[in-house]
């Protein structure tokens, strides 16, 4: 992380409270410069001051809040790899755009090693079918917890002959033995029931493709 | 007068408006505001949503965390929406883009919708948004040639651009209005670049009840300016304009 050569006085507002939610679609703030790999600004009239960084090695910038309060600790709030949302500590508040949610959707997939086929096809979904927005995180987990040797690919399937469409997530692994599919059953056992009374659909199983190298394990 | 596409590279445009806290609101108003709007938004999904909040108490600064129900009503073919969360209305439709005398139309019927079953004072914010997908002929395409605004990379700056983001403000009507443009790479691909214009209302109830839906009508019409004033001709032709 860049060095934190300065951060901006705390301007007392008249206002008493302020919420990231209204932060994130105001967006009163700007960025002022860019300069040597660091970027900064201060938030107009807030109760807390905010620092924008960038974090050049890792190639994105992110946004920090500020409160002398609480021991001038830095908070992440805002992030180029998830633009459109405020988060604090990976969690984050809602955007009212369907489309910046699902950009920011797919930038923690490939975050989180999946492979994802057809990205315009699985955003389209997404963006038709936002309800999975909140079942595809516990997927992965799932997934991951009981296939943690696991290469994941997410794609969007299509029958050819009948109009269904659903989102996949693919396990592929080095070898396949017996147990697979008792595996498949206790993950999907983990989300499945967040799909009750949501639009669309997400599968959790194998197409016994061998993980390739370089993701697999 | 507004240019017209063929190919327009609106994904999503979206209408917000905020009311203030003193706004009454309770359980109720999710479903009386339903039964106005279902003939148009049939389809009902909920999707819980966390704001978070500091407030300043005599004890100090406390964060709180709120969560919070959000309803979201889909039309028929699930290219528009409408959102309705605590004391916020949003209404959003989705490609290919009706133009903005149907869009005008829809956040004319969900506002009037919302004012039969809430008693409204003020709008602390509002805002129009529309977010843009274009996509360049190839990952190496020159970003002046389609742009007017873009980054301007110092020549002692390595050349080799992994990724970017840019935003800048311009103030409207004195500072009343503010317009966020917002450019970035596409998290699909990187040959496709997002360029978000965010018009909003910087003063909170500095347009009174009467006139929302014109300031609405003006808001657009700057939003158009500034998305005009973005692009060169040679991304018009990609978008293959067919006059005005």
């Amino acid at each position: 992380m860049s060095t934190v050569h300065a951060l901006p006085l705390l301007e007392q507002s008249e206002r008493t409270s302020t919420s990231y939610s209204e932060m994130e679609t105001r967006e009163s703030w700007e960025w002022e410069s860019v300069a040597g790999g660091e970027v900064w600004s201060t938030f107009e009239k807030g109760l807390l001051s905010y620092l924008a960084l960038d974090l050049g090695t890792q190639g994105h910038v992110v946004a920090f809040l500020r409160a002398p309060e609480f021991g001038n600790v830095l908070w992440p709030f805002w992030s180029t790899e998830r633009p459109g949302q405020v988060y604090r500590g990976g969690f984050p508040a809602s955007s009212t755009s369907l489309v910046e949610t699902n950009e920011s959707v797919l930038r923690d997939l490939r975050e989180q090693g999946v492979r994802v086929h057809h990205p315009g096809s699985v955003l389209d979904y997404l963006t038709q079918y936002p309800g999975l927005v909140d079942v595809l995180p516990k997927a992965v987990a799932a997934a991951r917890a009981h296939f943690p040797e696991a290469q994941l690919v997410m794609d969007l399937y299509q029958d050819p002959e009948i109009e269904d469409r659903y989102l996949v997530l693919y396990v592929r692994l080095k070898a396949y033995d017996d147990s697979v599919l008792e595996r498949l059953e206790q993950a999907e056992s983990a989300f499945i029931h967040l799909l009750e009374g949501t639009e669309g659909w997400l599968q959790l199983t194998t197409d016994f493709r061998v993980a390739e190298d370089k993701d697999a394990l | 007068m507004s240019r017209r596409y063929a190919n327009p590279p609106v994904v999503e445009a979206i209408c917000e408006f905020h009311l203030p806290p003193e706004t009454p609101w309770d359980l109720t108003v999710p479903g009386l505001f339903y039964e106005r709007v279902r003939a148009n938004f049939p389809h009902r999904e909920r999707r819980m949503v966390q704001d978070f909040e500091f407030i300043q108490t005599p004890q100090g600064l406390e964060q709180r965390i709120h969560t919070g129900e959000r309803l979201l009503l889909f039309s028929h073919d699930r290219k528009r929406l409408i959102q309705l969360g605590m004391r916020l209305l949003v209404i959003n439709v989705l490609k290919p883009y009706p133009g903005w005398d149907e869009f005008k139309q829809l956040i004319q019927q969900a506002w009037e919708a919302l004012k039969a079953v809430v008693e409204i004072q003020r709008v602390t914010r509002m805002a129009l948004r529309y977010i843009n997908r274009v996509e360049l002929p190839s990952s190496t395409a020159s970003l002046e040639t389609y742009f007017a605004f873009y980054p301007h990379i110092g020549h002692q700056l390595p050349s080799t651009i992994t990724s970017f983001i840019m935003g800048v403000e311009f103030a409207f009507t004195e500072g009343r209005d503010r317009c966020h443009v917002h450019m970035a790479q596409a998290a699909d691909d990187k040959r496709n670049i997002m360029l978000n214009l965010n018009y909003y209302l910087a003063q909170p109830g500095a347009v009174s009840l009467p006139e929302v839906l014109s300031w609405m009508e003006e808001a657009h019409t700057r939003v158009e300016d500034v998305f005009e004033g973005c692009i060169t001709d040679a991304l018009r032709a990609l978008f293959e304009e067919t006059g005005q």
